[in-house]
């Protein structure tokens, strides 16, 4: 009951220091578009002979020259009433400008996550527990040339081998919806994947080793338990750091698209806030931005809210 | 005074992403492709004449190398915004091959004053859905073109109007306030008006080129599909004046990484890329069944002064800036012959139709006489105010690699005289602001003129406000005969005159005309594939190969 009582606070303060942090945020992101070279009417019209009285009457419409606070206060004011605004480039609202894109960078940033999961976790699991052997310095070495190979050419690797050689997968795009879609994602996913799930490998493969290395293991095993028994005791403990970086991985996976999707032609909001910042479209950039660090802050608390539940020490910690 | 009229751009905003993915990986598979290049393409004419003939083409799948987020150009005004449009919706007059201007929603248009224009709708224009197109119509996308909140692209060159009256069922007059022969290319998809169906757009919540209001209007295609940054999918009408294209859907889908689209066409993803980068030119020719066409793209890349920066208010400054400048170099080495070296601000497609190819070329060839020579160009400083040399910067966009290259070898050779250049790689965007800046002496133009009309870049860069802060009567008073002079042969010689003067006091150096290319399956071919192909109804001149 303790536990459950202080799980609950924890979350909920947790949760109202988000809000805090996504407040400065905005904040922050939207005085640093204000400071930056460049003004959005002048981006509309190109380079081209800039009538006054024609920027002068974009810039009103699109409120540019209100003071810097009443623009913002007028941006919050906007969003407390679920209005994002219109972005400034193409007219569309934002709200429905990152409809598509949020579901297709969530999609590959969850394919990608899952990959890692599935291939890095039990490679660096079994490398660490033949630590030394041909299959710990291959996969070593092959995770060495993942965290350096930059994704943009590890996918256009992929793109000539599996989509043009091997005509297997298809070149770019996102599909047409259902199985195409994910289709569609293996080699992005896949491209995704190589960087990060190197750095997970590493992280487990370390947290396992150091583990095994810990007396309780030595003493398990001359107490006579099974080798299965002392693997699963080891992989426990050695699950909370890397269920801790698995969280981070994630945020970074759902943030650290924009590479591969520029290789790929893939429509998501990575694309999407690179250009949307060098236009100066503020509401887009200021509506992904909050998307991102939203989901890097909740994902943050849900490896906590893990943390609580698999490691009593936390638990103790959080409730004493 | 002048007045200066809007222009379009070779560039799409976003084509500056296309750096991103490129890097280092591009510059390896340019320099591991054979860079021998050698159809000669520099004469400036199309190339690839392969025949073939009309027959049912199911579907025509197109990569552009960079996002379009809105359909309507008078928001978006990239080159491959006027491409897509270009199918999809009208003006009242359209461009034939030679660049001439022919009736499009309009059967016949005539000029009674000066000022005065008077154009009569055809009795069969359609919109998609089989709506006729009323004179209400045309006077509303005239009004959505003119309003700056709307169509900031191009609601500058409807300033000058002075009203637009429904003069008889099927008859609009639009008056202008003073004279401008250049008029005549504003009621035009090739560059200021797509008349929409009023109808539809207020239906739609009043936005024009969005995905829930697509652009709506009279061309051979209607928009199915449009998701912005990934693809626009349109689908052939059969209430289209001017007959049924035998293109049934064309799909664009939007590729910004050149080597993923170049991957796309070997797998046969897509059957035609326009504007493929001209460094790789090679490597699509050498894709299996792919044929490259290059035509003149009526584009313009030079170097522009500010003349109210010091030193550049000294001629001999500038003048040995521009004898520093090995333009054939640039030409045949950066550019792989495909191009030419530019003598004036206009291009000779835009006075091909008056004076015929040649004729364009040798009235051009006399504007600039300011050769390469090292020589030449030491002596300029030395009797310039800063004979010992001086730094300078200027910023190159990040989406124009070959004129970053052309200002690295400009910059080798004016170190050689002294003078140090800084190069700024930036994003497109911020570009825009070096244009005309005090903060930037030095900067340059990369243009694409959408239109056929000679003066349309001449009528800024010489007019009032131009980017180099240029005055001179002589040519203030030339442009404004340019402005007026209704003979085509008489305007074009006025027009070569205020450049021959102008550039003599060099506020700008020409450097190159470019050239477009596009890739294309030889499964098909563009019949007369030109200058002006990609500005109109193109799928209607797609012919299957024999």
């Amino acid at each position: 009951m303790l536990a459950r009582g202080s799980v609950l606070r924890f979350t909920l303060e947790r949760i109202a220091a988000t809000v805090v942090l996504l407040a400065a945020v905005s904040f922050v992101v939207f005085a640093l578009l204000h400071l930056a070279p460049g003004d959005p009417a002048r981006n509309l019209l190109g380079p081209r002979p800039a009538d006054p009285e024609v920027v002068a009457s974009i810039r009103a419409q699109y409120h540019l020259d209100d003071p810097f606070l009443s623009q913002y206060g007028r941006w919050v004011g906007g969003v407390l009433q679920g209005d994002l605004g219109e972005s400034i480039r193409s007219d569309e609202s934002v709200t429905s400008l990152l409809a598509g894109r949020v579901t297709l960078t969530a999609q590959l940033a969850a394919f990608a996550f899952v990959l890692t999961v599935l291939v890095a976790v039990p490679l660096a699991i079994a490398s660490a527990w033949r630590a030394g052997s041909a299959l710990d310095r291959s996969v070593s070495l092959g995770a060495i040339v993942g965290v350096g190979a930059p994704s943009y050419a590890v996918g256009l690797l992929l793109l000539y081998v599996f989509g043009v050689y091997l005509d297997v997968f298809p070149v770019y795009g996102a599909g047409d919806g259902g199985f195409d879609r994910w289709w569609h994602l293996v080699l992005p996913a896949v491209t995704l994947a190589s960087g990060v799930g190197a750095l997970v490998f590493k992280l487990t493969r370390t947290a396992v080793i150091a583990e095994l290395d810990q007396d309780y293991v030595a003493f398990a095993l001359s107490r006579g338990l099974s080798a299965r028994q002392v693997r699963a005791l080891v992989l426990r403990n050695a699950m909370i750091p890397v269920i801790t970086s698995m969280g981070l991985v994630f945020g970074f996976l759902f943030g650290g698209t924009i590479l591969v999707e520029v290789t790929f032609a893939l429509q998501g909001i990575g694309s999407l806030l690179a250009g949307s910042v060098t236009f100066k479209d503020i509401p887009v950039v200021q509506a992904i931005t909050l998307l991102t660090a939203a989901v890097i802050a909740l994902t943050a608390l849900a490896v906590d809210l893990f943390s609580f539940a698999a490691d009593p020490r936390v638990r103790r910690r959080a409730t004493s | 005074m002048t007045n200066p009229q809007p222009e379009s751009f070779t560039f799409t905003r976003r084509f500056a992403l296309q750096g991103l993915g490129a890097g280092a990986l591009m510059a390896l598979l340019a320099a591991c492709g054979d860079s021998s290049g050698s159809d000669a393409g520099s004469d400036g004419e199309a190339s690839g004449t392969a025949t073939g003939s009309v027959k049912e083409i199911e579907k025509l799948t197109i990569g552009l190398p960079a996002s379009l987020s809105n359909l309507y150009p008078g928001k978006e005004a990239g080159i491959l915004n006027y491409y897509v449009a270009a199918l999809v919706a009208e003006g009242l007059v359209a461009p034939d091959g030679t660049g001439k201007l022919q009736p499009a929603l309009a059967e016949s248009w005539e000029q009674t004053s000066p000022t005065t224009y008077v154009y009569r709708l055809r009795a069969d224009a359609t919109f998609h859905d089989g709506t006729p197109v009323t004179i209400d119509d045309v006077i509303y996308s005239i009004g959505i073109a003119k309003d700056e909140t709307i169509s900031p692209n191009i609601a500058y060159y409807w300033a000058n109007t002075e009203s637009v009256e429904k003069t008889a069922d099927n008859e609009v007059t639009i008056t202008l306030a003073s004279p401008d022969v250049a008029f005549e290319w504003g009621p035009c998809a090739a560059n200021a008006l797509w008349v929409v169906s009023q109808a539809y757009v207020d239906e739609n919540g009043g936005d024009i080129g969005t995905p829930t209001s697509l652009l709506y209007g009279t061309g051979p295609y209607k928009v199915t599909q449009f998701v912005p940054d990934s693809m626009v999918e349109l689908e052939r009408v059969d209430t289209w004046w001017g007959g049924t294209p035998p293109v049934k859907t064309v799909r664009f889908d939007f590729i910004p990484e050149e080597n993923t689209r170049l991957l796309a066409r070997t797998s046969g993803d897509i059957d035609v890329a326009i504007n493929i980068s001209l460094d790789q030119a090679q490597q699509w020719d050498d894709v299996e069944n792919t044929s490259v066409l290059y035509a003149a793209d009526r584009s313009y890349v030079g170097i522009d002064f500010n003349l109210a920066v010091a030193p550049f208010d000294d001629i001999h400054v500038r003048k040995a800036i521009a004898h520093a400048c090995d333009r054939a170099s640039f030409v045949n080495q950066l550019l792989d012959g495909r191009g030419e070296v530019a003598t004036a601000l206009t291009t000779p497609e835009q006075i091909e139709g008056v004076l015929g190819a040649d004729g364009a070329r040798e009235a051009l060839s006399t504007v600039l006489d300011l050769p390469y020579d090292l020589e030449l160009a030491k002596a300029e400083l030395e009797q310039s105010s800063v004979p010992g040399g001086f730094e300078a910067k200027v910023g190159i966009s990040s989406s124009a690699p070959q004129v970053g290259a052309a200002f690295q070898v400009l910059k080798a050779a004016l170190e050689e005289i002294g003078i140090m250049i800084e190069i700024e790689e930036m994003p497109v965007e911020q570009w825009f602001d070096t244009i005309g800046s005090p903060d930037w002496g030095l900067a340059y133009m990369s243009y694409t003129s959408t239109t056929g009309d000679p003066a349309e870049m001449s009528s800024w860069f010489l007019g009032e406000g131009n980017p180099a802060s240029y005055t001179n009567d002589e040519v203030t008073a030339l442009m404004g005969q340019v402005r007026e002079q209704a003979d085509p042969a008489e305007r074009v010689d006025l027009l070569v005159e205020a450049q021959r003067v102008a550039l003599a006091d060099v506020p700008y150096v020409p450097l190159w005309w470019g050239v477009a290319a596009t890739a294309v399956s030889d499964d098909y071919t563009i019949e007369d594939f030109g200058s002006y192909s990609l500005v109109s109804p193109w799928t209607a001149r797609i012919l299957t190969r024999d």
